[in-house]
C-alpha cells in the first residue's frame, strides 16, 4: 500500500483533492500494488481481466463507508460492500498488479447548488485482497477525512 | 345482410387478435405491463416480495441489498416474462421526478442497486432512463464511478447503448453529460465506439472533452478496447 507519492500524474496518494470527471474529489488517495507468485490475475472483483481471463487470482477491495454531511448521516457504515471494478485506473502485468482509489467526497455538484457543503466527516474501513480459492493475502486500513470551518484534514492507518 | 357479415367478420378478427396477443411468447416491451396493485400477484413475485426487495435496495449497498439484487436476478432468469416484469417495476421505482441523490439517500441507494441489476439484465429498454440520469451523483466519490450509478448500468449493457450515447454526445448541451457519454462510449469500446468518437472529435465544441476524446482514440487497440485505463483516465478531468 502507498499513501505517499502518486500513482501517476493527477492521482496523488495521501490526503488532498483530485480532479476527476466533471467534479473535484476530496479524500485520501492510495495505491495498492503487489504480485502473486504464479497463475496470473484473472479478475478485478467480478470483472474479467480481458488480457488474462484464465488467470487464477482475483484482486478485490471491500469498503464500509460512514459519512456525515452537513450534520446528517449519509453513508451508514455497516457491512462492507464490493468496491472495485475494471472502471478504476489499474494495471495488471502477468503476476503483478496495481490500482488506485481516492475515496471521499465530491464537493461540487454541477447540477445543483442547493446543497453546499458545510461540514463533513468520512470514515472508510477498507480491505484489499488478492484471492485464489483458499489462498488469500489481505490488508485492512481506515481512512478518515473531516471538513470543518472551511478546512480539510485527513488521516489513515492500518486496521488489525 | 352484407353489413351483418362485415360486423361478424370484424368481431372474429378482433377475437383472433386478442387470442394471438394472449398466447404470444415472452413479453418484450416492459412498459406494456400493468402496474401492480396492492392486492395483485404478479406472474413472478408477489407485491410484498417486490416491496421487500425494493426496500432493502433503498436502504443499503451491502449484504442485505446484495441478497435482494441476487433474488431479483434469479427471478428474472426464470423467464423472459419475469425479466420484463422486474425491469418494468424497477424502472418505475427508479424514475422519480426531480431526483437529487444528495438530498434523497434512499433514491441514491436504489439507483446504485437498480442500475446494477438493469445492467446485468442487459435491459436495453432502460437505456433512456439510465442515460438521461448519467450525471446524477451522490455526495461520495470513488474511482469505481459508483457514485454516478447510471454509468455502471449503461456500461454493463454495453454495445446496445452506443447509439443513444452517441446521440447524447452529439446533441446534449450539458458538457458534463457529454463528458460522461465519452467515458461510457470509450469504456464499452469496439468499432462502433471508435467511429462515434472519431466523428465527435471534429464537432465537439469543448476543448477539454476534445482532449478526452483524443486520449480515448489514441488509447484504443485494434479492437477498440482501452489499452491502459490508468493512462487514459488521466484525461478524464474536466471540472465545471
Amino acid at each position: 500500500m502507498a499513501f505517499s507519492g502518486s500513482y501517476q500524474e493527477g492521482k496523488p496518494n495521501g490526503g488532498g483533492q483530485i480532479r476527476y470527471g466533471s467534479g473535484l474529489a476530496y479524500g485520501v488517495g492510495f495505491t495498492v500494488f503487489g504480485s502473486v507468485s504464479s497463475g496470473g490475475i484473472g479478475h478485478i472483483m467480478k470483472d474479467t481481466n480481458l488480457k488474462n481471463p484464465g488467470g487464477a487470482w482475483t484482486i478485490e477491495q471491500w469498503t464500509s463507508g460512514y459519512t456525515n454531511i452537513n450534520g446528517s448521516v449519509y453513508l451508514k457504515g455497516g457491512p462492507a460492500h464490493a468496491d472495485l471494478n475494471s472502471t478504476v485506473p489499474y494495471e495488471i502485468n502477468g503476476n503483478e498488479f496495481r490500482w488506485y482509489d481516492h475515496p471521499g467526497l465530491e464537493d461540487k455538484d454541477p447540477q445543483s447548488s442547493r446543497n453546499p457543503l458545510k461540514s463533513y466527516e468520512g470514515r472508510f474501513d477498507i480491505a484489499v485482497k488478492v484471492i485464489n480459492g483458499a489462498q488469500q493475502c489481505e490488508v485492512k486500513f481506515r481512512i478518515s477525512s473531516t471538513f470543518s470551518n472551511g478546512n480539510w484534514s485527513h488521516s489513515w492507518g492500518q486496521l488489525n | 345482410m352484407k353489413s351483418q357479415i362485415l360486423v361478424f367478420s370484424l368481431l372474429l378478427f378482433q377475437a383472433a387478435v386478442s387470442i394471438s396477443c394472449q398466447t404470444a411468447g415472452p413479453v418484450s416491451n416492459a412498459s406494456a405491463l400493468p402496474s401492480i396493485g396492492p392486492e395483485q400477484k404478479t406472474q413472478c413475485l408477489t407485491k410484498e416480495e417486490f416491496d421487500r426487495h425494493l426496500k432493502s435496495m433503498s436502504q443499503s449497498i451491502s449484504a442485505e441489498a446484495t441478497s435482494a439484487r441476487q433474488e431479483l436476478l434469479n427471478t428474472a432468469a426464470a423467464s423472459a416474462q419475469c425479466k420484463a416484469e422486474i425491469v418494468s417495476i424497477l424502472m418505475k421505482a427508479m424514475d422519480k421526478p426531480n431526483l437529487d441523490f444528495r438530498e434523497d439517500i434512499e433514491s441514491y441507494y436504489l439507483w446504485r442497486n437498480g442500475a446494477e441489476i438493469l445492467g446485468e439484465l442487459q435491459a436495453s429498454e432502460a437505456l433512456q432512463l439510465l442515460i438521461s440520469h448519467l450525471n446524477l451523483k451522490g455526495w461520495d466519490f470513488s474511482m469505481t464511478m459508483k457514485h454516478q450509478p447510471a454509468i455502471g448500468g449503461v456500461i454493463k449493457i454495453g454495445a446496445p447503448a452506443l447509439p443513444q450515447l452517441d446521440e447524447a454526445l452529439r446533441r446534449n448541451p450539458d458538457r458534463s453529460m457529454r463528458l460522461s457519454a465519452v467515458f461510457c462510449i470509450a469504456t464499452i469500446g469496439g468499432p462502433s465506439a471508435m467511429r462515434s468518437l472519431n466523428e465527435a472529435f471534429s464537432t465537439e465544441p469543448d476543448e477539454c472533452i476534445r482532449r478526452f476524446i483524443k486520449a480515448s482514440l489514441d488509447n484504443f487497440d485494434e479492437a477498440g478496447q482501452i489499452k491502459n485505463r490508468a493512462d487514459w483516465s488521466s484525461s478524464f478531468a474536466c471540472p465545471e
